[in-house]
């Protein structure tokens, strides 16, 4: 599952988040403009994409994550019953 | 050398990358930008791409939909639409998933000795026409705000222009049926004269009881981005319980229930106080009302007419010291708002959804807003007005322009008026006086009908629902829905299992979305279409073709309801060639013509009786959705309206007037500045139950969850439904995060986990509970007691009390 995010960065102290952010495998850093950093985010499935967003929104100088691109590499998209 | 998969994944990755980098540019940029490649969509193997309106609220926020191989396999933010500018939030990420359920409803079922079972599509619609066959006055519509508008206005021509007996209505009656009437009753014509553009040129946002962060999180990105870039602005969040919105507002101003109609009247107060009255623009536009003839009468919808002196007297006793004891605001939370709208060199953006609008005074609390920023001139330049926001992608294009409310007709005219009953019948080549003149029953009538055993006076036997899931959103679920007699039909159409085909006799497997040709209209009056790209599952079809069919065999049955005034088939549909098209068979349904394209088009004069012309559809195929007035120039091209009723920008204006109230009430282009006084609410909280409750939505959550609910990552995000209690309140009830608790009211009650200082934080006295939860359904204890003129309920505030079950 691949995403593409823009990361609003924290006016005081976002400068550290694409350093942070491009260490991480799962992360291609793009271009930082104007207080905004884009993303591309590759993981296994769904659950991974998620934990590493969650985990993106939780590193200190984000102020927000925000989506703008989704593809499910040719697999199914995975839902469930409502009572799964 | 790379293998075939990692050139794959190389494509992707840079398509993600790109489409990111794209949105920065166009946001960091002061002009409307071409990003570097044009607005190219992500180029990947196999995958072809096209637009569609997100269906996951009404901010209208259009995706680019990526299709291989008959399915959708990627979503992307669409760069050129203005609305959302190439973001999505967290709902229209995953909006692509939600076609996928393994359980998905693929072909009819019918109730037999209590199990639903399959039949086929033809004993479906043999079943429904027999059943209206036999009593036509007995049978009723629920439809929705996500109806597209060629399905909304197929069901309203079904029953206004052909049975007759007005019984249709939509969910939106229970989200934005005050607005509607606040809009009307002020203006003459219903919906917002401003759009979306009031959040990148306001000074200051105001939002009336709206969690905006949650709800329209697109919008709410839109102006926070203002803040990071260092725009001077200021959030001002006017709220009774503390949100996601209050971490990001300036000012977060805790008032009581029901006390917002005293807060707008004390801004008033403190405008005329500070000899801040907009003199030149309310002697010019405006007149004042007051709601009845004498003060303690019972209020009226159209009011009568007050002079300012009057007006003045009225909103006197609305001291900001008399307001802090009602509203639990202090005197300079009181004083800041009113020294705000005293001065004009700011421009206040007022915005709001269903906090100011399920409420018993919703109407009331909707001319209010409207009336201070009339009286202090806060009106009319962007970013400087009050707008309503709906929560429905469609409903105000299905509900409000198609007119699908008990009462209405489409393009603003209404069945109990008959020169406008007139109006339609010509456009609908039907006899004159085909049309009913009596208003149909709203929604809390029709289900308590519905409910009632007809030997009670329940007079409505065959309810037929598409698009939505009354069984967990009606209020007093144990009123109007559970108490079904055995003998009455409820037919449903829909795309998942929900609560209401739980109790259906007859359910339908529907297209949604993609699977399906559709135009909507957001809340800023942009109607937006997009067409079919993948086809249903199974026997799933078009909840469009389900009304036509049935039509169809109500005509071979020889009623007479279903033929125009010279005998054709009420949904005479031709082709190129003048030949009529049995659209009425599925096989012919997505055939020789577009039926969208065709019944749109058919509607569309309507809208221009009441200067609300949407765009041609041929012209919605190029665009992200435009915003009517949609006006043809002398150069053929077509262009939008950004705000009404201003000069500068809307066609219907005459010149030099300025501004023009054209539809106004009393036909003197002018519009009214309303008193209405503080009502208490209907159930306040006493010994017995000592709590308000208050419902709503989360953001991961589209209303009852019946699809967000399905998509792993949404559920997983908020699993179930929870009571937000204050610390005060679960220090007293000794509870702790995680304690189950009932929560009882007259009406009924439910067991919940207690959740303290949760993601919302309930000041003391107040309890909040999602409604997005079949299992835990909140509607079972909320109150069906409703605005005696917009007739929308109050889920907002009803008495509870909380008992201790379990730690
Ligand atoms: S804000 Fe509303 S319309 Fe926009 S992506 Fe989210 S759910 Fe869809």
């Amino acid at each position: 599952m691949t995403s593409g995010l823009v990361v609003a960065l924290d006016p005081a102290g976002g400068d550290g988040v694409p350093g942070a952010v491009g260490a991480v495998p799962a992360f291609t850093v793009g271009e930082a403009t104007a207080g905004w950093l884009s993303v591309a985010l590759e993981a296994a499935d769904a659950a991974g994409s998620e934990w590493w967003a969650d985990w993106l929104r939780r590193l200190p100088g984000v102020a927000g994550v925000e989506v703008v691109f989704v593809h499910w590499d040719g697999a199914d998209p995975e839902v469930t019953r409502a009572d799964a | 050398m790379p293998t075939l998969e990692a050139t794959r994944r190389q494509f992707v990755r840079t398509a993600a990358l790109s489409a990111a980098s794209a949105v920065i540019g166009s946001r960091a940029a002061a002009q409307p930008p071409t990003p570097p490649g044009g607005m190219e969509l992500p180029v990947l193997p196999g995958v072809t791409w096209d637009k569609a309106p997100c269906r996951f609220c009404g901010t209208g926020c259009h995706v680019q939909v990526g299709v291989k191989d008959g399915r959708v396999v990627a979503v992307s933010g669409d760069r050129r639409a203005e609305v959302n500018k190439g973001l999505l939030c967290v709902k229209g990420y995953h909006v692509g998933h939600i076609l996928y359920g393994p359980d998905r409803l693929t072909r009819p079922m019918l109730r037999r000795n209590g199990r639903l079972e399959p039949i086929t599509w033809d004993e479906a619609i043999e079943t429904i026409a027999g059943r209206i066959q036999a009593a036509p006055a007995k049978f009723a519509f629920y439809g929705s705000g996500q109806w597209t508008v060629s399905e909304g206005y197929a069901a309203n021509k079904f029953i206004k222009g052909g049975l007759g007996n007005n019984h249709i209505d939509p969910n939106a009656r229970l989200c934005m049926a005050s607005a509607v009437t606040g809009y009307i009753s002020t203006y003459g014509v219903d919906e917002p004269y401003n759009c979306y553009d009031d959040l990148d040129h306001c000074d200051v946002l105001i939002l009336w009881g709206n969690n905006f962060a949650e709800m329209h999180p697109v919008l709410f990105s839109r102006f926070i981005d203002r803040k990071l870039r260092g725009d001077k602005v200021t959030l001002i969040d006017l709220t009774t319980r503390l949100t996601r919105t209050s971490e990001r507002a300036d000012h977060v101003f805790v008032f009581q229930p029901q006390s917002d109609l005293a807060i707008a009247n004390c801004i008033a107060q403190q405008v005329i106080a500070a000899d801040a009255v907009a003199t030149d623009f309310v002697a010019k536009h405006c007149t004042f009302r007051k709601p009845w003839k004498r003060p303690g009468d019972p209020q009226t919808l159209m009011g009568e007419p007050c002079s300012f002196d009057e007006y003045k007297q009225f909103v006197a006793e609305y001291t900001p010291e008399a307001v802090s004891k009602t509203s639990g605001l202090s005197v300079e939370q009181l004083r800041l708002l009113g020294s705000l709208f005293a001065d004009r060199s700011k421009r206040i953006s007022s915005l709001w959804c269903m906090g100011m609008n399920q409420h018993t005074q919703g109407t009331a609390i909707n001319n209010l807003v409207h009336a201070i920023h009339l009286l202090s001139g806060h009106w009319g330049r962007p970013g400087d007005g009050p707008q309503s926001l709906t929560g429905q992608p469609s409903a105000c294009g299905t509900v409000r322009e198609v007119g699908t409310l008990s009462h209405a007709l489409p393009g603003d005219l209404r069945v109990d008026k008959p020169d406008q009953a007139a109006k339609a019948e010509a456009l609908w080549n039907l006899p004159p006086g085909r049309i009913n003149p009596k208003v149909g029953y709203h929604t809390v009538q029709m289900w308590e009908k519905f409910c009632t055993p007809a030997d009670r006076g329940g007079d409505i036997d065959t309810l037929w629902v598409q698009v939505t899931n009354p069984g967990q959103s009606l209020p007093n679920l144990p009123k109007l829905f559970e108490k079904k007699p055995a003998d009455k039909f409820l037919i449903v159409s829909d795309v998942y299992p929900t609560a209401t085909t739980e109790l259906a006799d007859l359910v339908l497997p529907s297209a949604m979305w993609v699977e399906k040709n559709g135009v909507y209209g957001n809340s800023e009056r942009r109607t937006q279409q997009w067409f079919k790209m993948v086809n249903p599952p199974g026997e799933a079809r078009d909840d469009c073709w389900q009304t036509i069919a049935v039509a169809r065999k109500l005509f071979d049955l020889g009623h007479p309801g279903m033929k125009d005034k010279d005998g054709r088939f009420l949904f005479h549909i031709t082709d190129g060639n003048g030949r009529e098209v049995p659209v009425w068979r599925w096989e012919s349904y997505y055939g020789t013509v577009n039926v969208d394209e065709k019944l749109y088009e058919e509607y569309r004069p309507f809208t221009q009786i009441k200067h609300k012309d949407v765009a041609p559809y041929r012209e919605l195929t190029k665009a992200r959705g435009l915003r009517w007035p949609v006006v043809k120039q002398p150069d053929g091209t077509w262009k939008e309206t950004r705000y009404r009723f201003l000069e500068e920008f809307d066609p219907y204006v005459a010149k030099g007037k300025g501004v023009q109230f054209y539809h106004s009430v009393a036909g003197d282009d002018k519009a009214f500045i309303w008193f209405r006084p503080y009502v208490p609410p209907p159930e306040v909280p006493d010994k017995e139950y000592p709590l308000w409750l208050d419902t709503g939505r989360v953001l991961e959550h589209w209303h009852t969850g019946t699809m967000t609910r399905r998509v792993p990552q949404l559920k997983r995000a908020v699993p179930a439904a929870y009571v937000e209690v204050s610390r005060e309140d679960a220090a007293a009830l000794g509870l702790k995060t995680g304690d189950k608790v009932r929560l009882e009211t007259r009406r009924g009650s439910l067991e919940l986990t207690a959740w303290i200082d949760g993601r919302g934080r309930c000041p003391k006295g107040h309890v909040f509970v999602p409604f997005f939860d079949e299992t835990k359904p909140i509607n079972r204890l909320t109150l069906d007691a409703h605005c005696p003129f917009s007739k929308e309920p109050d889920y907002k505030k009803c008495a509870v009390r909380l008992v201790k079950v379990s730690a």
